[in-house]
């Protein structure tokens, strides 16, 4: 049944990385040279990762704003808070994506790279401050509360003492919310700017014109990239689990 | 927990979440109950004729549809998802890794280049259509390359690791004490699992539902690419009253609707989740 289960969830992603390498029996790079060489999906590539790096970084810096609030501190509308990120989370991404867009219509906000941006920080938030807010909830609170007791205050202890402990998780959700980014299709799909597609929406309208090795190899070279975010994460993973482990 | 300073601070997410979430949500439900405006624009008439024009057997059926579409999604990740994540959490070493690569790996992956490979691998130039025609069998290349059984393998495989990982941290935190506890008392291994392990496990089966049943109700991509526009189900509805029919208000009740029945099962799957036995 597992064995079933990895199969059917990587063979059409092994088969399709396979194609864009052969040509008539062939070993050959030639559509990875293409897809170097288009213009178009070039300056996709660039609008999807300005938009991701962008989006990663400010839905990080909120999410641990908002995990420092949800875990250390008391305040009227904590619950709130607690109960718009589980919405945010689980809002259906087509019907998030339908109201943000008749919201930017009748706020006559024009749609662009920016509502792009703003959308993705609004659903990667809830998932940076989970991430955060679980490893702040794993740490011990004595060194916080003997760096208070010698006299720092609350942003000395933030910075000194709580934000070094943090590195491995703020990493982490960094690269989740870049990863929800530039992978995102459908809210970019409806609140995007015309002429501005992103590399997925790019790769969506030309599938519907047909098939060429071409996408296959720009396919394979997104999943490449995939991949590596995948590892990296992981072995921030296992090495932050060692050292619980040890401790 | 203390008040202070930097405290004040969560009000910037709080700000941020009425603006772009409730703000956004609140709209739609008043655009519902809006009217169509004669060339696609919205007149500010407020009745409830949208949410009369739902009661239609049309759109009910698109709804009974996507709703059975979303369950046995669920139920095939499921019965895929658990033994997965059990064997992961067995498994020691490389092969671990190994394993927990491939699941988080497509997981990370973009859903577009997902589906896109799905679509490659039965597509005309795809190897399984260039097999069968080396083996002389007849098919309908667009039979084989859009239909129903292609939708359900995407939704299943997309919405895998959604499962895997909750279960998967359920498992690795099981307590083995008490199983081996209840085997020492002579229970059999299906009262084991039925009375040990389930218990344990069960908020995170919970979960693990909730976060493959909601977004498969609400599915347009995958049915959109692989189903040939064959399969309407409640996603490409709302989609098409947004983006071809121009009736914003229809759409804004249709998702509302959606929103309240997903509301529904989240609170009975939640509520399932938390029972204690």
């Amino acid at each position: 049944m597992m064995i079933l289960a990895l199969i059917i969830l990587t063979i059409p992603l092994f088969t399709m990385t396979v194609g864009s390498v052969f040509e008539g029996g062939q070993l050959t790079l030639k559509w990875f040279l293409e897809v170097i060489q288009d213009e178009e999906i070039q300056a996709a590539m660039g609008r999807s990762v300005v938009v991701a790096i962008v989006a990663g970084a400010v839905s990080t810096l909120l999410g641990l704003i908002m995990a420092f609030g949800i875990e250390k501190y008391s305040f009227r509308g904590r619950s709130l808070l607690q109960f718009l990120s589980m919405v945010a989370m689980l809002l259906p991404e087509l019907v998030f994506a339908l109201s943000l867009l008749s919201w930017f219509v009748i706020l006559r906000f024009e749609l662009s790279l920016l509502t792009v941006g703003i959308a993705h920080v609004t659903f990667s938030i809830s998932f940076s401050a989970l991430i955060i807010g679980s490893r702040m909830l794993q740490l011990d609170t004595a060194l916080e509360d003997a760096a208070q007791d010698l006299g720092a205050g609350e942003v000395l202890v933030l910075r000194k003492v709580l934000l070094p402990q943090l590195s491995g998780a703020i990493l982490s959700s960094f690269l989740i919310c870049l990863i929800l980014s530039f992978d995102d299709f459908l809210i970019t799909f409806f609140v995007n700017g015309v002429g501005q597609d992103t590399l997925p929406i790019r790769l969506f309208t030309s599938t519907k014109m047909g098939f060429s090795p071409k996408y296959n190899a720009l396919a394979t070279m997104m999943v490449f990239v995939t991949s590596c975010v995948a590892f990296l994460l992981l072995s921030l993973g296992m090495r932050q689990s060692k050292k619980n482990h040890i401790r | 927990m203390r008040t202070a300073r930097v405290g004040l601070s969560a009000w910037i997410p709080l700000i941020w979440f009425f603006t772009f979430l409730v703000g956004p949500i609140l709209y739609l439900v008043v655009l519902s109950l809006a009217k169509k405006g004669l060339y696609g624009g919205v007149d500010w008439v407020f009745q409830f004729s949208n949410y009369e024009r739902v009661a239609n057997q049309l759109y009910l059926e698109i709804f009974l549809r996507s709703f059975q579409m979303a369950l046995l999604t669920t139920l095939f990740v499921l019965i895929l998802g658990v033994p997965l994540a059990w064997s992961i959490a067995t498994l020691k070493g490389a092969w671990k890794k190994i394993c927990l690569f491939l699941v988080l790996a497509p997981f990370l992956m973009n859903l577009v280049v997902r589906v896109y490979s799905l679509k490659y691998l039965f597509s005309y130039d795809g190897p399984v259509q260039f097999l069968v025609r080396v083996f002389g069998f007849q098919l309908d290349q667009y039979q084989l390359s859009q239909n129903q059984y292609l939708v359900f393998w995407g939704m299943v495989t997309t919405y895998l690791p959604f499962a895997v990982f909750p279960l998967l941290v359920a498992f690795e935190k099981l307590n083995y004490d008490q199983i081996e506890a209840c085997e020492d008392m002579g229970a059999s291994s299906m009262m084991t699992l039925w009375k040990v392990i389930l218990p344990q496990v069960r908020p995170a089966l919970a979960s693990g539902s909730l976060m493959v049943l909601v977004p498969s109700f609400g599915e347009f991509l995958i049915p959109d690419m692989l189903g040939g526009a064959k399969t309407m189900l409640a996603g490409n509805l709302i989609t098409e009253q947004f983006l071809k029919n121009r009736d914003w208000p229809f759409g804004a009740s249709l998702s509302v609707i959606l929103i309240l029945l997903l509301g529904l099962c989240a609170y009975f799957i939640h509520r399932w989740g938390r029972i204690r036995v």
